[in-house]
């Protein structure tokens, strides 16, 4: 079977610089097109190239590189068959008799979920497209089809939906789950949570079916003879095994990528919901101490009711003469269905499309090609023209009109000689000082640089560049004249109020599920290139997540007063605790704060670095999400999840168990990579499978056979054997295979020991097991 | 109740609240200084700590003056961490006391714990810019302090 395949091409990730390749010859990119080929991969793959599945290829973290090959489960690139179908062997036709007449008895408003297949390469908008599409009645192949026809219930054929999502769509459904990627519903788990099985190849080639022993369902989602029958004929009997284990379904959920390649999942889906937002503009001063209540404004809707999701968006930029930080605070809740065709679906969907052959499923216009939803100022039912961040970042213009805006702002304010005061300047600034009237001149020298700017934007600028040149004017490190520096620092930050201000301005509408949470805007191609970001999990009502954010403000203030400027803000978004045992939400109500940056622009790298070194002292333990930038030890994450050489266990010590029942004890290192073997999410503790002695009352001159087995280890642990004699020291038998034997012939009477051991050395940690045998000599 | 530091910290006496005890602190675990520190009401002590793990406890003799011979009791430890701006990272740590039932446990010391570790602190210098407008100055929109300048 030919598995399409492309060598020493270049491998790049969808938020690097698109000027260079990250890695410029990739030696190897393999394109599956069926579980069949992925198995036949992980039997096959030799020893020197090991693998890691990509997708979409949108984490930013280095979890996704390979050492090797990369098994591509969707092509970024549209060129390929990927792994996309929406399988209907299993959903419906493997469910257990329970549950599909639980199903079939449930009807309308008392049906609460439905179920839903899918391979790997999946995109998120793609799926939410499909589930939005009512079941065809007539197929007994789909769920809502076979309930029709065996059980008369007709209501499983509705739109479904995602139980919640994060803010971008693009992702494949097993990349976002399998990183812990997440929205902001704090009422609600991750992604990861809404799965209820999963489909995993590991390396060898033995493939499993996973389910939680515990079902989210409350009844058995499957029939094991049926699985068997359906999965056993792919690869042969005894290489398909069926697990029903919490600790193995939670260790593989939350994973990177470490256990092999999850081929698919099955999704737990919720009758399609429409949800209505709401924005208003604050200053993290005023909103901070809020934060902890749980039960307090932050978290009501206007009914003062529970809302579902919170967000903070936090301009780092001061203002207020360096007081105050605008915050956006963005807050959802659940509202009716409309009549009607619900708001944004013909704009985030649109209509199916011929079915595609790349994809394997149907095309729909509009999903993942167009920008994020947004209202009509004007008419809350129609779709907003495009906003001017997402025109900008569609053909990179971005911030003309903020910029000669605060050209005019400050052209008024210096022609009436400080006595005309637009917006941005009163924000900027304080009452009570002369301190302004003495930048006059230098603002009309910096009025003259931003206008030959604008004369010279190109609509090809790259958005990041273009900031980088505004900066550059207004803000040099190197500039002698403190009232030059002063003004140059004044006017950026009064275009980085007047930006967040505008971004994060006050409104109210109502939206389907997915137009409202995917807000990912599909036509930028400048804002969103070459980019970083971390993203920090703190207990929402843990003083570290506000000293954290204050921590970050400080940074950025600091960094202008040295000529340097962040172009960016964090983000504070809110959540319910998951299952899955490396999860980051971890708490009962977890915040991730994400600091992103254009790399572009000088001063946002250093701002993310820092918040990783802050997130990272022991004393503050911040949780980093797996798929952006992570700087994790091994020290770290034993810190966080357990399992430290001192104290085994805790959640990673249940992790690394059930990595090692997948892989024979790391045996089977194929899906081990730089940063899993950096951050430890490997086998650490080696085991000794056999270990005999043959006799063990012997005489002198006689010869004794050790015999050993430690294949089940990875690969670099190293076997040891000392041989203590009654009147020698011991003597270290060295160089010795995993697996084999050796003989010892004994020369002196007494009792002679035999330490065996088994060493596996990770990041500068031994991890030992051993064993002693004891040979009287007479 | 011990808490534990990682890195360098200054460990700064904010204030014995209880008159009528003795208290202490204790530190274990640093580089360069282990013991125990006994503190009364009125007392100021600045304390740097260093190393790469270390721990520190606070104990009340309580009503001392009137049962003497009871031993050193660990209290329970309240902490809160914030940064602030100029200082860099704060952890506060509260020592209280229940002293009687159904009374509610009081405060009896507390110690103010300050990052020395450069790569948290972002320290900036003094703010080298004035950006203030005069008393003459006017402005109709709303700044998002939460108010409106009008300074006519």
């Amino acid at each position: 079977m030919a598995i399409d395949l492309v060598t020493l091409s270049p491998w790049t990730r969808k938020h690097d610089d698109p000027r260079i390749n990250l890695i410029p010859k990739a030696p190897v990119i393999v394109y599956p097109k069926s579980l069949a080929e992925l198995i036949q991969l992980c039997r096959e793959r030799p020893a020197s190239q090991r693998f890691r599945a990509a997708g979409s290829h949108w984490a930013l973290s280095s979890a996704a590189i390979s050492d090797h090959t990369f098994i591509e489960t969707h092509d970024p690139n549209n060129v390929h068959q990927v792994l996309g179908k929406t399988l209907t062997e299993v959903i419906p036709g493997c469910m257990s008799d329970v549950l599909l007449s639980v199903l079939g008895n449930t009807h309308k408003s008392d049906i609460t979920h439905s179920f839903v297949h899918v391979e790997a390469g999946k995109r998120i908008y793609q799926l939410y497209a499909e589930l939005d599409t009512p079941d065809d009645l007539s197929s007994n192949k789909t769920l809502a089809g076979l309930l029709n026809q065996n059980f008369k219930n007709r209501d499983f054929a509705q739109s479904w939906a995602f139980e919640t999502l994060g803010g971008a769509g693009g992702q494949t459904v097993v990349g976002a789950l399998n990183t812990g990627t997440h929205g902001g519903d704090f009422t609600l788990p991750p992604i990861a949570d809404s799965i209820v099985a999963l489909h995993l190849v590991a390396d060898g080639g033995r493939h499993y079916w996973i389910e939680p022993s515990t079902s989210a369902v409350n009844t058995q989602l499957t029939d094991d003879v049926k699985l068997r029958n359906l999965y056993d004929k792919v690869a042969g009997v005894g290489n398909f095994e069926i697990i029903r284990d919490d600790a193995v379904f939670d260790a593989v959920l939350v994973s990177v990528g470490r256990f092999g390649i999850i081929y698919s999942v099955v999704l737990r889906a919720v009758p399609q919901y429409m949800l209505h937002e709401q924005r208003r503009l604050s200053t993290w001063q005023d909103v901070k101490d809020q934060i902890k209540e749980l039960t307090g404004p932050l978290y009501t809707d206007s009914d003062l009711e529970k809302a579902r999701f919170l967000q903070v968006a936090v301009c780092l930029t001061p203002h207020h003469n360096f007081e105050r930080n605008l915050a956006g605070i963005t807050k959802r809740w659940n509202q009716g269905m409309p009549a009607g065709d619900p708001q944004g679906r013909a704009e985030c969907v649109g209509k199916m499309g011929d079915f595609d052959v790349r994809i394997q499923a149907p095309l729909f216009s509009n999903a993942g090609a167009t920008h994020g939803y947004s209202p009509d100022p004007d008419d809350k039912h129609k779709a907003a023209d495009p906003s001017l961040l997402e025109r900008a970042c569609a053909d990179a213009s971005f911030l003309r009109g903020i910029i000669i805006g605060v050209i005019d702002d400050i052209e008024k304010f210096v022609a009436s000689h400080g006595v005309e005061v637009g917006g941005g300047v009163a924000a900027v600034a304080i009452g009570g000082g002369v301190g302004l009237a003495a930048m006059f001149p230098a603002f009309l020298a910096f009025l003259f640089i931003l206008k030959k700017i604008l004369d010279a934007l190109d609509k090809d600028d790259r958005f990041g560049e273009f900031m980088e040149h505004i900066k550059n004017e207004l803000l040099d490190p190197d500039e002698p004249d403190p009232v030059k520096r002063a003004a140059g620092l004044f006017i950026w930050q009064m275009i980085v109020f007047q930006a967040f201000k505008d971004q994060q301005s006050e409104h109210d509408y109502d939206a389907i599920s997915y137009a409202m949470m995917d807000r990912h805007d599909y036509l930028n191609v400048s804002c969103d290139v070459n980019l970083d970001s971390v993203e920090v999990f703190f207990d929402a009502v843990d003083d570290r997540l506000i000293a954290f954010v204050d921590a970050l403000i400080a940074y950025e203030i600091m960094q202008e007063f040295k000529g340097l400027a962040f172009a960016g803000y964090a983000s504070l978004r809110f959540m319910g605790p998951t299952r899955a045992l490396l999860g980051m939400q971890k708490h009962e109500v977890t915040c991730a704060v994400e600091v992103a940056c254009l790399k572009d622009v000088s001063g946002g790298q250093q701002v993310v670095d820092y918040a990783s070194t802050f997130a990272r002292k022991p004393n503050i333990n911040g949780l980093l999400h797996w798929g952006q930038h992570n700087d994790y030890t091994m020290a770290d994450v034993e810190h966080r999840f357990g399992d430290s050489v001192d104290a085994s266990g805790g959640t990673l010590g249940t992790w690394r168990a059930a990595l090692s029942r997948i892989t024979d004890n790391g045996r089977l290192d194929g899906f081990s990579n730089d940063f899993t073997r950096r951050t430890g999410l490997e086998v650490v503790r080696p085991k000794i499978q056999e270990f005999t002695v043959d006799r063990h009352t012997v005489s002198t001159g006689d010869t004794i056979t050790l015999k050993w087995n430690c294949l089940s280890n990875p690969p670099d642990s190293r076997v040891s054997i000392l041989f203590s004699r009654p009147t020698a020291g011991p003597s270290l038998i060295n160089t010795v295979p995993l697996v084999g034997q050796h003989q010892i012939q004994v020369t002196e009477p007494g009792t002679h020991v035999v330490n065996f051991s088994v060493m596996r050395t990770l990041n500068g940690i031994h991890r030992q097991n051993s064993r002693t045998a004891f040979i009287t000599v007479s | 109740m011990a808490t534990i530091f990682y890195g360098p910290w200054y460990v700064v006496l904010g204030r014995v609240h209880f008159q009528f005890s003795q208290q202490r602190f204790l530190i274990s675990g640093s580089d360069n200084a282990d013991g125990i520190y006994p503190v009364t009401h009125g007392n100021t002590l600045v304390l740097p700590v260093q190393g790469a793990k270390w721990q520190l406890r606070m104990e009340i003799i309580p009503s001392a003056i009137i049962q003497t011979g009871r031993s050193w009791e660990p209290t329970i430890v309240r902490e809160s961490m914030k940064f602030v701006l100029g200082e860099g990272l704060i952890v506060q740590l509260d020592g209280t006391f229940q002293f009687e039932l159904p009374d509610p446990p009081t405060n009896v010391m507390s110690l103010i714990c300050n990052s020395m570790d450069p790569e948290i602190n972002p320290i900036p210098t003094a703010n080298p810019f004035s950006f203030t407008l005069g008393e003459g100055s006017y402005s109709d929109g709303d700044d998002c302090h939460g108010q409106s300048h009008r300074q006519a």
